[in-house]
């Protein structure tokens, strides 16, 4: 009776793996193939972009930057100067140093030649204590705001709080927005017929490592050396170029990236802003302005532009890269929860029957199914369900249509902004593309898993160092430390 | 052919190798438009080596190259157009600019953009349109005011744009006449875009805005005020005044924050009129306005710093700041008066923000007893506010030793964490004798508590 009831499970489990690579790969595919269509579209756009006119008028709406930063002394003055120097023409940059333990207050008072004032502080959203404000008269747009430590989520809530513009503009202090990236970001809102309409839009992120920095800015694009920042590079070009721009084209983005996202502030602030409780604020922001949003039947979009750049510096080491992932996906998977109530709620529209059936159903649980799979896929063997011939079709088969969604990504890029102009950065990142589905997949799917079993024991959020744009020395990690990537 | 489906075996392996067939044509196409791409860029190289010299040399009164005539569409007409867009872009004053406008239209670039603006797809359209505009020749009007009214939202604006670009009577006409012409609730060019441009238009188009004052629609209404505003048309001014009267609060609101943005100083007794308006952003504009305006009547603003709403009231005292030294000094008894959490947050932030409470405390060593005097007050009415970060850092960091010693005697009753530190520092630190003696006494008086800046429970 054991035998048959195990017999029977693995059968079941077996047409749920099929199911589940049918509904990934089949969304997946089709995105790819809107995601070509809508590249050349933008492509297209750009040539009569009018970005200029937007830097230049008049009417182009002010941008607070906001920028939370612990422990950043290494990039923080750099990342400012160039924040300070973006071509636009109205905008505001707000530093919130949150509590950092390091000399990144001291830099910004000492470079910039900061004085302390005591300005206006509403709590439209709850913070932690703010400790004291920084201005210099003679450079008007810049404003720091030194706090007490509570997170990126409580930073962001606290530069909202500050910011003086209708629209915010979140950016990771350790992150290179390119000259005209926020030109390009608020194109969207400018040209739009209603521009309430419009509440976020995201911009492209893309890996920093091997290029080279000097003054705030990228000004060599090129590939590094080791493998794990490559095999990054081919991810964050398959989930910005395809992803993103594919959940973008249907409404249905609920990850905008937090190391660059503009957003209304009204709507936010109607939304109650950041949760000090997410370990993920970006995508639990987006869902509660869908969710919000679509409950009062206002028309909205959330949008993804792909050429707005903001260039990341990405883990180095396995160590760290585990403990990002484990928190993405943690962060995910509660944002989700928290909202499950949109879960195939007509209200919800195509946010309750599409974008979120599919983050939980196969993104949430889907390494419990992928490496399930492997398991099951051997027992199915031993018990001769399968035999060896369809075992290896199918493995080839899963193996290729990864391959194919990491080129056709990398080869979207190469139709398009084609940032890496040497033969042997294509050729790499071919190469990689196909050898990212050999192990690393394999290994991001069990740092998911591992986020899973997190999520039911609420173990805490891992802290992730980064070495700088200056190649200085990794900064200690702490084990238990609060922090974001 | 449902044979084929029966078995899986059979549908693994086409899968398989369409999958494998995906992935070769992708990275064969990649490759290949790679290669095609190297090859054209040197292409695009050489011509452009050849035609730039030759098109930068371009001045007016010159002879057109033979060599410039290409055949359309090759690869060297595209790059002289793009070098001409260049040398367009770069062009220093009118008269080059039209010769080089003339340069386009002799060679064909304008006929065949206004060609391909009237046929093709949208973006193919647009981006026509733009390079009509980028050309700024006035043949291109009026195939661009017909663009105007595009199916694609694209092609509208960019058309919109060019048109700007290209300026003069016949596209400012066409364009005020697409502000006036949105249909619906909400237009259908974006009324920012449409704004932007016509800003540029500067006083050509002043005249035929003021005509559409009195449109219909209150939208319309509010982005012609707000072009006018921006615009600075001074000779709008009586017409605005009038629609301090408009039934569309809106409409009131920017009418009000145009006037005191255009200076017109005869709108004066119009915005009193509507500082009790019912709208509080109404109220807000008119008394931010009157402040920039002057000449309005002091008890009026005082009046507004009671106002129920604080952003009234905070715009009263900012409005009352700008009347200087006087009216400060009235505003220093005003809110003494009121006792304003709002007002008085909103008026020490801008005294911090503009650099004034650092200018207060350079003129506490002032020769001007007046100036000391006035200084002393606010320094103290800070303290009792309890901004006190700058007044502290002065206190360790400003060059005249007369200031700092002002300074020690002046924050003498105040017990605050920080300013006991900063006195402990300058007893033992300052390099100033007398400073230090000061400071040391300073430290023995009693001291009282402070309230905290910060409306909503700020933390220090």
């Amino acid at each position: 009776m054991w035998y048959d009831l195990a017999w029977e499970t693995i059968r079941w489990f077996n047409y749920l793996v099929i199911g589940y690579y049918v509904v990934a790969n089949g969304v997946y595919g089709v995105f790819v193939w809107s995601s070509i269509g809508l590249t050349v579209r933008h492509l297209i756009r750009i040539r009569y972009g009018g970005y200029g006119a937007i830097a230049e008028a008049q009417t182009t709406p002010p941008v607070s930057v906001l920028v939370p930063a612990y422990n950043e002394d290494v990039n923080i003055v750099q990342s400012v100067q160039a924040l300070l120097n973006l071509n636009y023409p109205a905008h505001e940059v707000i530093v919130i140093n949150d509590g950092s333990t390091d000399e990144t207050l001291n830099r910004l008072i000492a470079e910039f030649q900061l004085r302390p004032v005591d300005l206006i502080y509403r709590r439209h959203l709850p913070t932690q204590p703010v400790r004291r404000f920084y201005t210099n008269p003679y450079i008007p747009g810049l404003t720091v705001l030194d706090k007490r430590h509570g997170g990126k989520a409580d930073a962001l809530n606290a530069g909202i709080n500050v910011a003086r513009a209708p629209y915010f503009c979140s950016v990771d202090a350790d992150s290179i927005l390119e000259y005209d990236a926020l030109v390009r970001l608020v194109r969207p809102i400018v040209e739009s017929p209603d521009p309430n309409a419009i509440v976020a839009v995201g911009g492209i992120v893309r890996v920093v490592n091997g290029s080279e920095v000097r003054d705030g800015r990228v000004s060599k694009v090129a590939l590094p050396r080791d493998a794990l920042s490559m095999l990054q590079i081919v991810e964050y070009l398959r989930s910005f170029l395809v992803g993103r721009t594919g959940w973008g084209a249907w409404n249905s983005l609920l990850i905008i990236s937090g190391t660059f996202s503009l957003f209304h502030k009204r709507t936010v602030l109607e939304a109650g802003g950041y949760d000090t409780g997410s370990v993920t604020e970006d995508m639990e922001l987006v869902l509660r302005l869908h969710r919000v949003l679509l409950a009062k039947r206002r028309p909205y979009r959330i949008v993804f532009v792909q050429d707005p750049i903001c260039w990341t510096e990405a883990p180095t080491t396995l160590q760290m890269l585990a403990r990002q992932r484990r928190r993405w996906h943690r962060g995910m998977v509660e944002s989700l929860f928290v909202h499950r109530g949109m879960l195939f709620n007509p209200r919800y529209r195509q946010i309750g029957w599409f974008a979120v059936p599919y983050h939980l159903f196969v993104e949430s649980l889907g390494p419990v199914i992928e490496l399930g799979g492997y398991l099951v896929v051997g027992l199915s063997y031993a018990m001769g369900l399968v035999d060896v011939q369809f075992l290896m079709l199918f493995f080839t088969l899963a193996i290729l249509i990864g391959v194919f969604f990491s080129v056709s990504a990398i080869v979207l890029e190469e139709m398009s902004y084609r940032r890496y102009v040497r033969w042997r950065d294509f050729l790499r990142l071919i190469a990689y593309g196909v050898i990212e589905n050999f192990g690393y997949r394999q290994l991001l799917a069990w740092w998911r898993l591992q986020a899973l079993a997190q999520v039911i024991t609420q173990r805490r959020w891992e802290y992730v160092a980064k070495r700088g744009f200056q190649k200085k020395p990794v900064k200690p990690a702490t084990a238990t430390g609060q922090e974001r990537a | 052919m449902w044979w084929v489906l029966t078995d899986v075996y059979t549908v693994l392996i086409w899968t398989i190798s369409a999958v494998a067939m995906l992935i070769v044509v992708c990275c064969a196409t990649a490759a290949g438009r790679r290669a095609f791409n190297h090859r054209r860029y040197r292409i695009r190289d050489q011509l452009r080596a050849r035609y730039e010299p030759i098109v930068s040399s371009l001045r007016p009164g010159t002879e057109l190259s033979p060599e410039l005539n290409q055949p359309k569409g090759s690869p060297a007409w595209e790059v002289i157009e793009v070098a001409l867009l260049d040398a367009l872009k770069r062009a220093d004053g009118v008269v080059e600019r039209g010769f080089l406008s003339g340069v386009c239209w002799h060679l064909g670039y304008v006929e065949w953009h206004i060609h391909r603006l009237s046929t093709g797809r949208p973006r193919r359209r647009a981006l026509a349109a733009d390079h009509l505009g980028a050309m700024r020749h006035p043949a291109a009007v009026a195939a661009l005011a017909g663009a105007l009214y595009d199916a694609d939202l694209d092609v509208r604006t960019v058309a919109a744009r060019a048109l700007g670009m290209i300026g003069g009577d016949d596209a400012w006409d066409h364009l005020v006449q697409r502000l006036l012409s949105g249909s619906g609730d909400e237009p259908d060019i974006s009324l920012r875009v449409l704004k932007s441009i016509l800003v540029s238009g500067g006083p050509a188009v002043v005249a035929r805005l003021v005509d559409s004052l009195g449109h219909p629609r209150w939208r319309i209404r509010s982005a012609v005020v707000d072009v006018l505003g921006n615009i600075g048309a001074n000779a709008a001014g009586p017409q605005l005044a009038e629609m301090l009267s408009d039934p569309e609060p809106d409409v009131r609101a920017k009418v009000a924050r145009v006037l005191g943005q255009l200076g017109y100083g005869p709108a004066v007794p119009a915005l009193h009129n509507v500082l009790d308006d019912t709208a509080w952003v109404v109220r807000m504009h008119a008394t931010r306005s009157l402040g920039v305006l002057g000449g309005a009547s002091t008890s009026a603003l005082l009046d507004r710093l009671v106002d129920t709403k604080w952003h009234v009231r905070a715009a009263a005292a900012e409005a009352l700041r700008r009347g200087g030294s006087n009216v400060v000094w009235l505003v220093w008894s005003t809110l003494s008066q009121y006792q304003d959490r709002y007002v008085r947050e909103q008026l020490f932030e801008e005294l911090q923000r503009s650099s004034l409470l650092q200018a207060y405390i350079g003129m506490l060593d002032s020769d001007i007893p007046e100036e000391r005097a006035r200084s002393t007050i606010i320094v103290e009415e800070c303290l009792r506010e309890g901004v006190t970060s700058l007044i502290v850092h002065l206190l360790k960091t400003h060059r005249s030793a007369e200031v700092r010693g002002r300074l020690v005697t002046l924050l003498t009753p105040y017990c605050r964490p920080e300013i006991v530190a900063a006195l402990e520092k300058v007893a033992a630190n300052d390099p100033e004798p007398n400073v230090r003696r000061l400071a040391q006494a300073t430290l023995e008086v009693p001291a009282v508590p402070l309230t905290s800046h910060g409306s909503d429970g700020r933390v220090v």
